[in-house]
């Protein structure tokens, strides 16, 4: 195929900068007071981009430019997953008083849309260049977008992540490094041949942990999870809600290509190249482990609202872990369904505190007292997003943890599956808590609700339902696009 | 590989970058410490080219000793106490930066252990021609996304840094 | 080894003819010079004022942003380089992928200029 027959594939990320150009542009054009339309340009963008996807999405699996580029199942889950999110995150900034009074919007929707490009890009890499490059433009954009209230404590969450997140991507790529150093092959999919065979094996999984481990920083998984809190807080709280999901997957993405494509055996039932003697996946079990336990324990403590989600987002990077810890397919599979529901669930409550705040009422736990009677609408969709959270059915979350611990089962890391169902435990401390302010206490004061909100939560809540209900097309979708990766070329 | 004089080149550039470094650190004046750094920077460029990356070290040299030291330096000047005495050299933080420099050392000593002594690689060509041809053609997504990252870093710097009058109002 | 040890040769040869000739430069005016010093030639500025205070002062430089965007620019020219040194091989096709590289930062260009974040503050 030549170059022009496989731009084809590429039309959704093109599209999409497309969109974020135009809306930059406009925006610097225009007069202050047009300017609220803007990000409108970058909507219809990720709208189009949605649309080009699921039509390409029959051709695929493709392989793309000298495997650099690949367009199979799994990175057209991630690329719908990525434009499902820059949708909701930019329609809410334009009726966010908090964002849209900064006559900025085209600024924040051109930069949310270039790094969905970059997440989009992130999910498709099929070697270590293409990868680096593409999660470096999602946390480039994260680091302004942080910053992007220009308040005080925005700025300081902006230096945090960019000095810590500087620091992880040099771990990054110190690791791909050694990785190429000993392989010679920086293509995932070559990877995996060359890696069996390799007389350097200490020395590729030395670097593949090193890798991991700069990805981890971008996950936020403890022990290097100690920016995320803070720069979580500090944030716009719409730019926290896109932060707790958006760079997340993309560090996700990323994992589980290089683990299935690069570190998989080609057979029926893909499993990880395991050397004997070099037990690397045990690394990612006792880290997803330590990073349920801290970020649940961590959570208990929190008096402020964005702290808690906060760590209860890092909690949930934890058992998204435990999928990849499973060394098996329905583990990925399970990690991707499980970034499904956690986009609804997790958006949604961030949605429902910026709700709070925008009204006047700040963070703190107690400004969500008596949502559930001040507002009901905010307070049984919040509702819905908690026990989504904690894993009670029939909500997605609990599918999500079923899939994800059915497979450490499997697996035969009994602990790791306790470890998972004392910590939903132990979750429900804050999550309960949260739900006793909504419900069981009273206040007086109205809340009422921006323009969209409403639908916007109503939908979340919905798929929530939904997904807990009627889970076995996205699971089969998930499973399809997780076997492919490591067997396919 | 007896005689190549790549092989001095780099050593002596590698003991200069570690040189011009310790006295990145102990330098009392900022000033003097971002003239060491930018030493140090060049040193490293010097590196690149005895190891045959001609690309690399011109890139080191036109963005980081022409550019992110000349960024470095107004930095110094925006800072209020230029000359300052050297918080991190007390002994509480030098140890534990001392013992985690030598861990680190000894880990890539030994994991270097594992690994072909590769030889040094002659220097013949550019390699300049080939990345751009890499660039052009095998990594065109990557050279493309790059672009993308570069607008969105101009936009960071443009907004972020702008003063902003409209707000105080 | 070929002509590489002859090419390092030169340019270490190079270097120690530039050294010697500085360095030549230097001891010979201070062995040849004359010297009569009073107060008034040591002092700092031999033809201006005496200085009143450090030159390490704090000092508001206004244009740090544009040198933010030079080195956003800079970086652009360097990625850029490797195409210009193999145009002739690349074709239309290598011409068309640097012209969507360019545009895209063109717009970034567009934008900085038109929000006037290179324009110096008073």
């Amino acid at each position: 195929m030549t170059i022009l027959s496989q731009i084809r594939f590429l039309i959704p990320e093109i599209i999409v900068s497309a969109g974020a150009l135009t809306a930059l542009v406009a925006n610097a054009l225009l007069e202050s007071k047009e300017r609220i339309q803007t990000p409108y340009v970058v909507l219809v963008s990720f709208a189009t981009a949605l649309l080009t996807l699921v039509i390409l999405a029959a051709d695929a699996p493709q392989k793309l430019l000298w495997g650099t580029y690949m367009f199979d199942a799994y990175a057209v889950y991630f690329k719908g997953f990525f434009l499902v999110l820059g949708t909701v995150i930019a329609l809410l900034a334009v009726h966010t008083p908090s964002i849209s009074s900064l006559q900025s919007g085209g600024e924040f929707a051109s930069l949310l849309g270039f790094s969905i490009v970059g997440a989009m890009v992130a999910a498709s890499a099929g070697d270590f260049i293409t990868m680096v490059v593409a999660v470096e433009t999602v946390s480039m954009l994260g680091y302004v977008l942080a910053g992007f209230t220009r308040t005080r404590l925005s700025r300081e969450a902006a230096v945090k992540y960019v000095l810590y997140g500087a620091f992880s991507t040099a771990i990054s790529l110190f690791g791909i490094s050694m990785i190429f150093w000993a392989t010679g092959q920086l293509e995932f999919k070559q990877l995996s041949a060359v890696v069996q065979i390799s007389p350097y094996k200490q020395f590729v999984f030395a670097g593949l942990i090193i890798f991991l481990t700069g990805l981890f920083f971008k996950a936020a998984a403890v022990p290097f999870h100690m920016w995320s809190p803070d720069v979580y807080q500090g944030s716009p709280t719409l730019v926290t809600a896109y932060f707790s999901v958006g760079p997340k997957a993309a560090a996700f993405a990323v994992i589980g290509r290089v683990l299935l494509d690069g570190f998989a055996r080609r057979t029926m039932s893909v499993d990880w190249i395991v050397p004997p003697g070099i037990d690397w996946p045990i690394v990612i079990a006792v880290i997803s482990a330590l990073t349920m336990t801290v970020g649940n324990l961590s959570a208990l403590l929190q008096k402020d609202l964005k702290r808690m989600l906060a760590y209860s987002s890092i909690a949930h990077a934890g058992y998204m872990l435990a999928g990849f810890a499973a060394k098996n397919v329905i583990g990925t599979s399970g990690v991707l369904y499980y970034l499904g529901a956690y986009l609804l669930m997790n958006l949604g409550a961030f949605f429902v505190v910026l709700a709070v705040e925008e009204t006047g009422k700040g963070t703190h736990l107690d400004s969500i007292r008596g949502l559930g009677w001040t507002s009901p609408l905010a307070g049984a969709t919040m509702a819905i997003f908690l026990l989504s959270l904690t894993g009670i059915p029939p909500f997605a979350g609990f599918v999500g943890k079923l899939v994800v611990f059915g497979a450490v089962v499997k697996s035969k890391l009994y602990w790791l599956a306790v470890l998972g169902v004392l910590n939903s435990v132990i979750s429900l401390g804050y999550y309960g808590l949260m739900l006793k302010k909504i419900y069981l206490e009273r206040s007086d004061e109205q809340v009422i609700l921006p323009r969209v909100y409403s639908p916007v939560l109503v939908a979340l809540a919905a798929l929530t339902v939904f997904l807990g209900i009627c889970f076995n097309p996205l699971i089969e979708y998930t499973a399809h696009g997780a076997k492919l990766l490591g067997v396919l070329f | 590989m007896k005689g190549n004089p790549a092989i001095i080149v780099f050593w002596l550039c590698a003991m200069l970058t570690l040189l011009f470094a310790v006295c990145v650190i102990v330098a009392r004046d900022l000033v003097r410490a971002v003239t060491a750094l930018l030493f140090a920077l060049l040193m490293t460029a010097g590196m690149y080219f005895a190891l045959g990356a001609d690309f690399l070290g011109a890139v080191q040299i036109v963005l980081y000793v022409g550019g992110v030291v000349v960024l470095v330096l107004f930095g110094v000047m925006l800072t209020r106490d230029v000359e300052m005495t050297v918080p991190y050299l007390g002994f509480g933080q030098f140890l534990p930066a001392l013992i985690v420099a030598g861990a680190v050392t000894w880990g890539l000593w030994h994991l270097a252990d594992f690994l072909p002594r590769k030889a040094f690689p002659p220097v013949h060509r550019s390699v300049t021609p080939i990345l751009g041809e890499l660039f052009m053609k095998k990594y065109i997504v990557a050279f493309e996304v790059a672009s993308v990252l570069l607008v969105g870093v101009l936009i960071g710097a443009a907004y972020l840094v702008r003063r902003e009058v409209r707000r105080e109002e | 080894m070929g002509s590489i040890p002859l090419d390092f040769l030169r340019l270490a040869f190079w270097i120690l003819v530039v050294l010697a000739i500085t360095a030549g430069m230097l001891v010979l005016t201070h062995l040849l010079g004359p010297r009569r010093p009073d107060p008034t030639k040591s002092s700092p500025y031999e033809c201006g004022f005496p200085p009143f205070h450090d030159a390490r002062k704090r000092l508001s430089v206004r244009f740090y942003t544009i040198a933010m965007i030079f080195l956003i620019f800079d970086v652009e020219v360097a990625l850029i380089y490797p195409w210009a040194v193999v145009h002739r091989d690349m074709g239309t096709l290598g011409f068309v992928e640097i012209l969507i590289f360019l545009v895209i930062l063109f717009a970034g260009y567009i934008y900085v200029i038109l929000r006037r974040a290179v324009e110096v503050e008073r």
